[in-house]
């Protein structure tokens, strides 16, 4: 190790200092924390399986509309044990393929689970034993394949420029410490020799009051305080890293990340038009009329979606609004949010938030708005997500991660720009066939980008 | 040769008086000279300087520490189906109103109506807007509607307004009077009937403001049908109007040019002889112009009957011999030369006018050919001698309630309803938006605006037409249909309504579609469906009346007084019912290029000899009193090349009252002082002195004819005559070199070649992409233009469709006579010939685009420059205000934003402090009013109209025509996310989508098959001033008249 660094730094390899910094980091925080060795590989196509087949009703760590999953293999192990001839795990496959298999053959833990509330469980009739064990798997290890993936962003994510900024920083600061110690003891030697050999000591102006510092000083100052001035300016209205409390607390890393909803499920616009519109409530509710709890806030933040739309989720019909005073709006949806009283997973309801919940009955959903251009600036989500076939994530960042969403990028000119001047155009799209020079160039160079045909011109966005 | 000619925009530059284009920007920028007296005057201070300074730093480090608002995102909660969010929806709808027509494309945003375009699905309107439609969109969002229902000038609830009316209505004995503009919606007609048969007592009369009752009674007279017929512009190979507006205000003017723009392309070009007093759009656009006294237009009609019966055969009637015009012999002959294929058409409404028109007709046999008597044309069908009637019986007390319905009879009638309603008992007004009616109305039940409602009509015979909302009611109104039919006692829903009108008097009529419902979707969605109208008996003429018609005519034309006063109407304002919104005042009249104001028009000579020449430097006009039996008529007088010496003009429309803002209500109503069937009144004037600063925009923004060669020595209007056309497609087609005029294709050849000469093929290998220099310039877009000058006739429609499309402010009257008006595109009226009967050339002008642009050079901060698809780009976030571009711009098409005409700065429009501020300059003197800024689109209902694609404008900017690039973009990606190459029209401009007329095309001039391209290669194409090698992409076709020798000549 030592070695390494000392190579690296003798040849100023970047590579090098880079990889020492990481390996700092990594020693100082353990990647695992399970024990024995773990087949990523079967983890992640049990993962794959478990969010198609799964991942609707079950999580591995909590209880859903399923109970959590975690262990499920070493409780029907403790609990079914070896039953007519058949292994605890031979029952348990038969269980997930379908449920009722077991109960009917009275296996006795089976006949207790079908009970369990809210809802019947699926049959999972196509899953063959290689995929059961897969996302058995998954299951018990879901965690150690988090923890690994985290190393894995975080080692995307290092920005290589902080870490040799940092050394850099840490060196010019030594070596001026060491200059001016090394100047303190010149002056002091020289002064001590002079005085030695006897010849008057003439006080020289100390350095500090030379005209040359000064002026040193001056435009030091100057230059900082101009930099930081343009700087600030600049970025005066931009608002990366925004990311403001929305009316309900809507997670985008269980539904995009989780359940892998498609975002264009919901944000329909974003291919049609300009807008990638925020859904309207009733696209909530095509998947909320079922799911009517959610794994982290229950019932009270559900409840605000059916007091917007004006639902009565206790008798599954919607209000007469014009026949139902507020009294019994209020009722109906503190008995809702109450059924949560008994779950020990879900933080009590308190005051405020049955408040909020019916402050909110009959009215759109009033979302705090992240991402805002200026009225300066044209900016068209179907010309990027379908014509340009960007993805979402490449603006939006790892939004399926996201449990509150927050401003990724900086929605400055000069991001949008250099996106513009590297990301290439498909000249595939029958629009194109006519553009000889730019088929020509394409043969040329095998590339076009969004530059080549206009896109860092004024008016492409400024009209 | 057209090298002869000298064109002049108005008097001022006739004469010279008008110094060149150098000191465009005479005012200074009133903040810069605020700050610079701050700064430089002898007695500033160090404590002047360190206000300034102080002021400078805590403004700007106020408005670097405001938190970034937050901003909501608020979704529909039950999304309609058909609304994606920034993406705009098109429904065909109508505009149909006071006997006017017009089919419509609306174009909405997220619910909001926001622009109107053409339907060229449309049968009689084609895809042509009005002007006047056009400003109807900002009636929408008018701040002085009424939002609630009224009792006595107070707010009250439907049911107690209905309840009451009807419980009166039930009291009465006497008769009730439904008083309406003419009604062409069967549906409210049919609740009409149904509204008289449960009071049988009821009458309803129809009147129009101005009357078109002498032709219906003509009619009544020659064929025994009280109808107008429906005329056939497209038809005629000669038209002959007399003292009739049709491409302005006459009849249908939409509708007529749409038909007449088909005859103006050079291929079928027809012939037009206008004979008028006032020149109109029609006469500016007419081959050849016969001026006439106002007097004299009747005279003439009854010249021309006796000139065509004498070859006709037929006896000819007395006739007033000291009458003379040499010209109408030679329009005679040609009538008769084009006999069966001609159009006579006379504005006047004296019904013995009109029975020589059709006497006319009939001997040409235009009857069956051009004018189709058995088609009834509805838009017109007030009837004067009953609204008399009715109003007697108001005087006598007779009359128990009046139910005013699409009409404003106090400004229209003024006292004469004044004094007979304070007769009735019961008053019920159904207007939409206050006016001078609402106010003595007992109840006010709110109608819909047209574009919240739904309604139909049937225009002419054989056409049914639909209106559907666009926009859900903004206030608490109802269709005027509900409201009659719940006076009626009955409840009835708009749509079903009109829905089951559809299919009782439509379905039965035609065999297109084979059910009610796929008849009534099919006709909501095209906008119109034809029907064939119950047979009936083909009508026949008779000659009657004659003699008695001569003798009245005769007696009509002696005017005595010092001078003839003519009332007419002008393309812009019509008969005043939408005068008071501000898109219509700001466009500037077609004829005077004047915005905002009512004036006389005046011969020039006469002006000059009374001494009332108006000081051109400050457009101080000299301000007259015109007394008319008695009344008095005060306003400034305009010389007007082409009106007859001794004869004063003014319009209708002005003077409105109960307005939401003083500017709306500008001007003098002539509606007191007319008379329904005269339209020349004897006068006397006399002039005070004073003066009024006119809105006048004609010598604002103009070319420099001056080239290299001295005087006049640029062509930038250029014509040619029909017979040399034939003889050379480029005939007029020069330009100047070397002092000498030659054709511009040989021009272009000489100076136009490339700078690599022939293709070189060892060049061709070194390239890169394998193209030549000019290779550049023909792959990918290159967006161009071509006018037309032949078709365009200067409407203006296509001036206020770019001010709505592209959020162009409105500036107001003090500012437009500052030259400060903001319109992107302009139509320019340039003059050749006689000043008394002047050659007329409309011609549009907008950004060039030029491909080698004057403006992008001098910019310092590069905020214009060039796209690589040969737009000129105006970037107005970049833009710092030193209006260098504008200087250099030589099409003078650049405007700059002297004030926040729009609100788009920071401030909130409310903000009482902090405006006046903002538009104040130090000096004081040259400020934007404080209540001024109320006309522009700072009301936040107003707003609503404009367009979220485009940037509202801040202070301190340039802007000008951008080619409509959010329209080319938006074409663009439909084809880039359809997969499929951009065809010709699918990108269209604001402009060219409302023209009636098809006189602009726009397009991909790199695309060989587009129409633009073809366009440019017509020989007739030229660039304006492209001597100077601008390379402009907008380039012109050479206008053709279909002239005849002799027809100027003295």
């Amino acid at each position: 190790m030592t070695l390494n660094w000392i190579k690296a730094s003798k040849q100023l390899n970047i590579k090098g200092l880079i990889l020492l910094a990481l390996a700092v980091f990594s020693f100082t925080q353990p990647v695992f924390s399970q024990e024995g060795i773990i087949d990523t590989a079967l983890v992640i196509q049990g993962k794959e399986l478990f969010k198609g087949n799964c991942a609707a009703c079950h999580n591995a760590k909590k209880d859903m509309t399923g109970p959590k999953l975690e262990g499920v293999s070493a409780k029907w192990a403790t609990e079914v044990g070896d039953f007519e001839g058949k292994s605890s795990e031979e029952w348990l496959y038969d269980w997930i393929r379908n449920w009722k298999t077991p109960v009917d053959a009275g296996v006795p833990y089976a006949v207790e689970m079908q009970n369990y509330d809210p809802s019947v469980m699926q049959t999972n009739l196509g899953l063959a034993d290689e995929e059961i064990k897969a996302i058995l798997y998954y299951v018990d290890n879901s965690e150690a394949l988090n923890k690994q993936t985290v190393v894995v962003d975080n080692l995307d994510a290092e920005d290589p420029t902080s870490n040799i900024n940092w050394l850099l920083g840490f060196l010019i600061v030594a070596l001026l410490i060491a200059a001016l110690a090394l100047a303190k003891i010149t002056k002091t030697l020289n002064r001590a020799a002079v005085s030695k050999s006897g010849v008057a000591e003439t006080e020289g102006k100390p350095f500090f009051k030379s005209g040359f510092f000064k002026t040193l000083v001056t435009v030091i100052i100057a230059a900082l305080v101009i930099y930081l001035l343009a700087s600030q300016a600049i970025s005066l209205g931009r608002q990366q890293g925004y990311q403001p409390m929305q009316p309900i607390k809507y997670s985008h890393a269980l539904h995009a990340g989780e359940y892998a909803i498609d975002c264009k499920y919901c944000h329909t616009a974003a291919v049609e038009g300009k807008h990638s519109n925020i859904p309207s409530t009733n696209v909530c509710m095509n998947c909320h009329k079922m799911i009517q709890s959610g794994p982290k806030h229950g019932r009270k933040e559900i409840a605000k979606i059916y007091a917007a739309i004006g639902y009565n989720p206790l008798q599954g019909t919607y209000f007469d609004k014009e026949n139902t005073s507020a009294k019994e709006v209020e009722e109906v949806f503190t008995k809702f949010i109450d059924q949560d009283k008994d779950n020990k997973e879900i933080k009590a309801a308190t005051a405020q938030d049955y408040k909020n919940v019916i402050e909110m009955y009959d009215k759109p959903i009033e979302w705090v708005r992240i991402h805002n251009l200026p009225d300066h600036v044209y900016f068209n989500h179907a010309q990027h997500v379908n014509v340009g076939k960007v993805e979402c994530q490449t603006c939006h960042g790892n939004i399926q991660d996201m449990e509150v969403v927050e401003q990724h990028s900086p929605l400055s000119m000069g991001w949008c720009i250099n996106c513009h001047r590297n990301t290439e155009v498909d000249l595939g799209n029958e629009y194109y066939k006519d553009f000889d020079k730019l088929q020509k160039m394409k043969e040329l160079h095998n590339s076009v980008t969004v530059e080549d045909i206009g896109g860092t011109e004024c008016q492409k966005c400024h009209y | 040769m057209a090298t002869d000619k000298k064109y002049w925009l108005g008097l001022e530059d006739k004469e010279g008086l008008v110094e060149d284009t150098s000191k465009e920007f005479e005012l200074e920028h009133p903040v810069m000279s605020g700050l610079d007296n701050a700064l430089t005057k002898k007695n500033s201070s160090r404590r002047d300087f360190l206000k300034v300074l102080g002021f400078s730093v805590s403004a700007a480090a106020i408005a670097a520490s405001c938190e970034m608002p937050v901003r909501k995102s608020i979704p529909y909660t039950i999304k309609p189906e058909e609304i994606i969010p920034g993406v705009p929806n098109y429904y065909a709808s109508a505009y149909i109103k006071g006997g006017d027509y017009n089919s419509v494309l609306v174009k909405t945003r997220e619910g909001r109506p926001i622009l109107l375009e053409g339907n060229r699905q449309s049968s009689i309107s084609g895809g042509g807007v009005n002007p006047k439609v056009m400003g109807s969109l900002l009636s929408l969002y008018d701040a002085n509607r009424i939002k609630e229902p009224r009792i006595a000038g107070k707010n009250a609830d439907w049911n107690t307004v209905y309840s009451e009316v009807k419980s009166k209505l039930e009291a009465t004995s006497n008769k009730i009077a439904v008083l309406t503009s003419t009604i062409i919606s069967p549906s409210a007609k049919r609740a009409i009937k149904m509204f008289s048969e449960k009071y049988p007592t009821t009458e309803h009369v129809q009147f129009d403001a101005i009357s078109y009752a002498g032709i219906l009674d003509a009619n009544q007279e020659s064929f025994g049908k009280r109808t107008i017929p429906t005329y056939n512009f497209e038809a005629a190979d000669l038209i002959v109007g007399l003292s009739a507006d049709f491409l302005g205000s006459w009849l249908n003017p939409t509708a007529f040019s749409v038909a007449y723009g088909k005859r103006r392309k050079v291929d079928k070009l027809n012939r037009h002889i206008q004979i008028e007093s006032i020149p109109t759009l029609s006469g500016s656009n007419a081959d050849l112009r016969i001026p006439v006294k106002p007097s004299e237009e009747d005279l003439a009609v009854l010249r021309l009957h006796n000139l065509i019966a004498k070859k006709a055969g037929q006896a000819t009637i007395s006739d007033d011999s000291t009458f003379k015009n040499e010209k109408l012999e030679t329009v005679a002959n040609e009538l008769w030369a084009a006999k069966g294929k001609s159009l006579v058409i006379s504005g006047s409404n004296n019904k013995a006018t009109q029975v020589i028109v059709n006497t006319i007709n009939a001997m040409l046999a235009n009857y069956g050919a051009t004018i189709d008597m058995n088609t009834a044309c509805y838009t017109k069908q007030g009837d004067d001698t009953k609204l008399n009637a009715l109003l007697a019986d108001m005087n006598a007390g007779n009359v128990g309630a009046v139910i005013v319905m699409d009409t404003n009879p106090v400004y229209f009638l003024a006292d004469k309803f004044v004094n007979a309603a304070k007769k009735v008992a019961l008053k019920v007004d159904l207007s939409e938006r206050n006016n001078e009616t609402t106010p003595m109305a007992d109840y006010c039940c709110p109608n819909h605006h047209y574009l919240e409602a739904w309604n139909d009509a049937i225009p002419q015979d054989g056409i049914y037409a639909t209106a559907q909302p666009t926009i859900a009611p903004l206030y608490n109104t109802r269709n005027a249909l509900q409201s009659l039919m719940a006076f009626a006692g009955t409840e009835v829903d708009e749509y079903d309504f009109v829905k089951e009108t559809c299919s009782q008097e439509i379905f039965a009529n035609q065999n297109e579609y084979g059910s009610k419902d796929l008849l009534w979707t099919n006709t909501v969605h095209n906008g119109e469906v034809s029907f064939t109208k119950p047979e009936e008996e083909a009508v026949s003429f008779a000659m009657t009346g004659l003699s008695a018609a001569s003798a009245e005519v005769m007696k009509a034309s002696k005017v005595g007084g010092d001078v003839q006063v003519k009332f007419y109407e002008n393309s812009k304002i019509g008969d005043g019912s939408l005068s008071d919104n501000p898109w219509v005042l700001e466009l500037a009249d077609p004829i005077t290029r004047i915005a905002w104001d009512q004036y006389f028009v005046a011969n020039p000579t006469w002006v000059k000899e009374n001494g009332l020449i108006h000081n051109h430097k400050n457009k101080d006009y000299e301000v007259i009193t015109v007394t008319i039996d008695g009344k008095e008529i005060t306003l400034p007088v305009v010389a007007l090349p082409g009106v007859p010496n001794g004869v004063l003009g003014v319009c209708y429309g002005f003077g409105r009252k109960n307005v939401s803002h003083n500017d709306l209500g500008r001007g003098t109503s002539i509606y007191p002082i007319a008379k329904t069937n005269v339209s020349v009144y004897p006068a006397s004037w006399s002039h005070e002195g004073s003066k009024y600063k006119v809105a006048v925009m004609q010598q604002e923004h103009r070319l420099e004819h001056k080239g290299l060669g001295g005087e006049k020595t640029r062509l930038i209007v250029k014509e040619t005559t029909l017979d040399e056309y034939k003889v050379n497609a480029a005939a007029g087609n020069l330009m100047n070199e070397g002092l000498g005029w030659t054709p511009r294709q040989k021009w272009v050849d000489k100076h136009m070649t490339s700078l690599y000469g022939e293709e070189n093929p060892e060049r061709e290998k070194s390239q890169e992409y394998g193209g030549a220099h000019l290779e550049q310039l023909t792959r990918g877009h290159h967006w161009g233009m071509a006018i037309d000058l032949n078709s365009c006739i200067g409407c203006g429609a296509c001036v206020v469709a770019c001010n709505v499309e592209n959020n162009v402010p409105i500036v107001g009257q003090n500012e437009v006579r500052r030259a400060h008006d903001m319109n992107w595109l302009r139509i320019d009226k340039y003059h050749t010939g006689e000043e008394d009967n002047p050659k007329v050339v409309f011609q549009p002008l907008m950004c060039q685009h030029c491909d080698n642009a004057p403006c992008e050079n001098v910019c310092p901060v590069a905020a214009t420059n060039h796209s690589s698809e040969g737009l000129n780009q105006m970037t107005y976030n970049r833009c710092i205000g030193t209006r260098y571009c504008a200087n250099n711009c030589p099409y003078k098409v650049r405007r700059f934003n002297w004030f926040d005409y729009q609100g788009a700065d920071s401030w909130s429009a409310d903000d009482e402090f902090i405006l006046p501020i903002l538009n104040n300059d130090f000096d004081g003197d040259q400020s934007f009013a404080s209540d001024e800024h109320k006309l522009g689109l700072h009301d936040s209902m107003a707003r609503m109209v404009l367009n979220p694609d485009v940037t509202v404008r801040g202070r301190g900017v340039i802007e000008k025509c951008s080619f409509c690039v959010q329209r080319i973009q938006l074409g663009k990606l439909e084809a880039k996310k359809g997969n499929k190459a951009l065809a010709d029209g699918d990108i269209s401009t604001a402009c060219q989508s409302v023209c009636p007329t098809n006189a602009i095309s726009f397009g991909d001039t790199n695309n060989d098959e587009t129409a633009v391209r073809k366009a440019w290669e017509d020989p007739r194409a030229y660039g304006v001033i492209e001597e100077i090698h601008t390379l402009p992409s907008v380039r012109y076709l050479v206008k053709v008249r279909n002239e005849k020798n002799g027809d100027y000549n003295a």
